[in-house]
């Protein structure tokens, strides 16, 4: 009989906690906007920090409470999405990744000393790094430990992203002691990877493939900018595909054709890059060759024209003939002799004069025919 | 006799008897010298010469760039052959003049001070500010700096550090045992200046000849009136006793305050070797362009003392100690606690350069540590009272916002702890790691 008495009791409790709860949670409900929950539901999950929130959902709580932020790892769709759910007009977002300005690994950036010390950047920053290049990367992992997906390799000596899987969450960029690693659009697929600030007479000796500031892709590309005693791609996409190999230094790398990954730590893939750098200058020798040989044929012209007073046939066909038929053999020829002068990597002053000339002669010549 | 202290430090092999009892030569000149322009604490020197120039030994050839600044003069005559930069202790490159010897050495006509004895202090400050004076023990601040004082803080005691308790090295040790008129005298004049009456010489008792030395000298040395007492002050052989915060509190006796200086309670020191340069200044109107710096080490053929002009390259120091043993393995500009380790031979000597170690191979340690096994033994040795191993705990898994600013930058980076920790944990390097951030912090990184 007594049990029941407990087992009433208790459950009375039951029911009275019961209707409290159900009451207080009528009375104090918390009115959350609904659209947090579906803009949670859209942002990456990654809960990175990088929108400078301590996670997905209060940078959700932020946006719709009106503020003015975007999702850097969700890029332009996530954007987008967002944007139908407040009702607004999307902002422009641009999808960026982290890249490391460094290409200088154990075998072509020259080392200073052993270093002994903590095996992290920030450690070994202190004394200045094992490399005398001070601009480079030290290549031990402060930024790889702090990646939130694992984007970043660290091979023998300096650290690359994986463009792919890089989020854009710049810890990194925060972690890197030297400030190796930037920012820079996605869709940009030409790269300086180097950050050195030396002068070229001192970046030339410390590092196989520093940007020596000759300015070369400047000249051919018009993407390409100084900055300091460094060049930089400025362009957010496009670039000549032959920028990469008028580089003398093979300091610029152009990601459409080549992994960073692989361009960076692949010795088979250097060598790849080296035919088909060679295999540029190559037609670059032919080609300038070709202009040259027509060049000469109209100054011969010229020349006869002006002695002879009215044309002379036997003048007027040799002039005419390399750009008919002869094209192959007088390459051949031509491109010893042009090797010899061009040698020299390529002054770009010169080559941009011969450019303009070139057309002209040929103009000549067709017309004298 | 009953020797003076502090709480915790430690007692690591000395090694001062490779080179303690070695006679300080004159190191032949060398032909090139690089004169770093980065040889003291605050604001870069204004560069006077250029490519090119004749130089002679004395001549100003960079001016000190403020108040908190030194200037630096060329350590012999001979041409300007570069001014680009060159390695520096720091692991960085930095500007420095390059000047190739002719072999004459032709000095400068030099202006000493007439009748220092009776002359007012401003024209002693003046003196030792155109000489480029900086502390000689290591940290370079601009002693024409530290001798003025605000008027808010009245000085009263003067202590000459010559405890010099970096193992190996033997500097000071020399400069007191040869030259301890000069440095008495230097001291006196640096007590006017800031009108202290007590002087105090601090010296460990491991160098009992140069303890002798001085106390022959106070002697018979006659006493301005403002010094009512003056005396030398047996220390305890141990590490870090010559501490500046460390040496206070034996002495005196004061706590140095968190974030203070010794002149809040009423304190300057001052290195034995900034005293012979201080009457070096006045007295001969010399500039700092020498000064004595030990080669030691087990690494090396011969350790010996060395007058050496700053700007000579440490190989040609090297060279004259006879050169490297084969089982060499690391070179330290410094000593084994505080020095800094090189990656090459071919750094200039500088002001504050007082020794250069070399180590053998048996004597380095691997770059391996284990974890921390909370032993606590750094924790006695701290002379700050610091917890070390927490400091670098944090420092290490980069919880910066557990560390304590002002605990942390308390540290003297004295190596203490990481001396004794079984672990072999790189201690000072984490807490290093930890000023370092917030310094960064501090410019905005």
């Amino acid at each position: 009989m007594e049990i029941l008495y407990a087992v009433g009791i208790l459950s009375g409790l039951g029911v009275l906690a019961g209707a409290l709860l159900a009451y207080a949670s009528k009375v104090f409900y918390v009115k959350e906007d609904p659209r947090v929950e579906e803009v949670d539901s859209i942002l990456p999950q990654a809960n990175c920090g990088a929108c400078g929130y301590a996670g997905c959902r209060d940078f959700a709580k932020a946006i719709v409470s009106g503020e003015d932020i975007v999702c850097p790892v969700g890029g332009p769709s996530v954007a987008e999405l967002v944007a139908q759910i407040l009702g607004k007009e999307a902002a422009e977002v641009e999808e960026r990744v982290a890249f490391v300005k460094c290409a200088g690994t154990h075998d072509r950036a020259k080392k200073r000393a052993t270093y002994h010390g903590v095996k992290t950047c920030a450690a070994a920053h202190l004394v200045g790094g094992d490399k005398e290049c001070r601009y480079g990367c030290l290549g031990l992992g402060d930024c790889a430990a702090v990646c939130p997906t694992d984007a970043i390799t660290i091979s023998r000596g300096v650290a690359v992203i994986d463009p792919e899987k890089c989020i854009g969450c710049e810890l990194c960029v925060q972690a890197c002691p030297v400030n190796v690693i930037e920012m820079v659009p996605k869709s940009r697929k030409m790269h300086v990877v180097c950050n050195s600030q030396d002068p070229p007479q001192v970046a030339r000796k410390v590092c196989d493939v520093a940007c020596i500031a000759c300015k070369i892709c400047t000249r051919t590309d018009k993407n390409f900018t100084m900055e300091g005693n460094v060049a930089v791609f400025t362009g957010s996409e496009g670039g000549l595909d032959t920028a990469p190999f008028v580089c003398p230094t093979n300091a610029i790398m152009d990601e459409s054709k080549y992994r960073a990954l692989e361009f960076v730590l692949s010795d088979a893939v250097r060598e790849a890059f080296e035919q088909d750098k060679a295999a540029y200058k190559e037609r670059e020798r032919a080609e300038r060759a070709k202009r040259a040989a027509a060049r000469k044929a109209a100054q011969q012209k010229k020349a006869a024209a002006q002695a002879g007073g009215e044309a002379n046939p036997a003048t007027d066909k040799s002039a005419a003939k390399p750009s008919e038929d002869g094209d192959k053999k007088d390459d051949s020829k031509k491109s010893n002799e042009s090797n010899k002068i061009d040698s020299s990597p390529a002054d770009g002053d010169k080559k941009a004069k011969k450019e303009d000339k070139a057309p002209k002669a040929e103009d000549t010549g067709k017309e004298g025919e | 006799m009953i020797s003076k202290t502090f709480r915790g430090g430690i007692h690591p092999y000395y090694g001062k008897e490779l080179a303690a009892s070695r006679e300080t030569e004159k190191l032949p000149l060398p032909d090139q010298f690089f004169v770093s322009l980065e040889q003291h604490i605050g604001a870069p020197v204004k560069l006077l010469v250029k490519k090119g120039d004749e130089v002679k030994a004395g001549q100003l050839i960079a001016e000190a760039g403020g108040f908190v600044s030194a200037n630096i003069h060329a350590p012999t005559s001979g041409k300007v052959t570069s001014t680009d930069p060159v390695d520096h202790v720091s692991g960085r490159k930095v500007p420095a003049v390059t000047i190739k010897a002719d072999g004459n050495d032709e000095w400068v006509d030099l202006e000493p001070v007439d009748s220092p004895e009776s002359a007012d202090p401003k024209t002693l400050l003046d003196a030792i500010r155109r000489a480029g004076v900086v502390g000689m023990g290591g940290a370079s601040f601009p002693t024409h700096v530290k001798l003025s004082p605000p008027d808010d803080k009245p000085i009263d005691t003067l202590i000459l550090n010559g405890a010099e308790c970096e193992p190996y090295l033997t500097a000071d040790h020399r400069i007191m045992v040869e030259k301890p008129r000069e440095v008495l005298l230097g001291a006196l004049l640096e007590a006017r200046i800031l009108g202290a009456s007590r002087l105090f010489i601090g010296v460990e008792d491991n160098k009992p000849d140069a303890i002798k030395a001085l106390e022959d000298e106070v002697e018979g040395l006659q006493l301005p009136e403002n010094i009512k007492e003056i005396s030398v002050v047996p220390l305890e052989t141990k590490y870090p006793q010559g501490s500046e915060k460390q040496l206070i509190k034996a002495i005196t006796d004061r706590n140095v305050p968190v974030k203070g200086l010794p002149m809040d309670v009423g304190v300057v020191v001052s290195n034995v070797a900034t005293c012979y340069a201080v009457w070096d200044a006045v007295y001969n109107g010399r500039p700092v362009i020498e000064r004595i710096v030990t080669v030691t080490g087990r690494g090396v053929v011969e350790p010996g003392n060395y007058w050496v002009r700053i700007g000579t390259p440490v190989s040609h120091l090297i060279e004259a100690a006879g050169g490297y043993e084969d089982d060499a393995a690391k070179l330290i500009i410094g000593g084994p606690m505080m020095g800094f380790a090189q990656g090459t031979d071919a750094v200039p000597t500088m002001k504050s350069t007082n020794g250069v170690l070399v180590q053998t191979r048996d004597e380095v340690q691997g770059p391996d540590f284990a974890p921390c096994i909370r032993c606590a033994r750094c924790v006695e040795v701290c002379p700050m009272n610091l917890p070390p191993f927490l400091l670098a705990a944090a420092a290490e898994a980069g919880r910066y916002d557990v560390l304590d600013q002002d605990v942390l930058f308390s540290c003297v980076e004295c190596g203490s702890c990481a001396y004794v920790c079984p672990s072999r944990r790189p201690l000072v390097q984490f807490i290093r790691m930890g000023k370092a951030y917030f310094r960064g912090q501090k410019k905005g990184k």
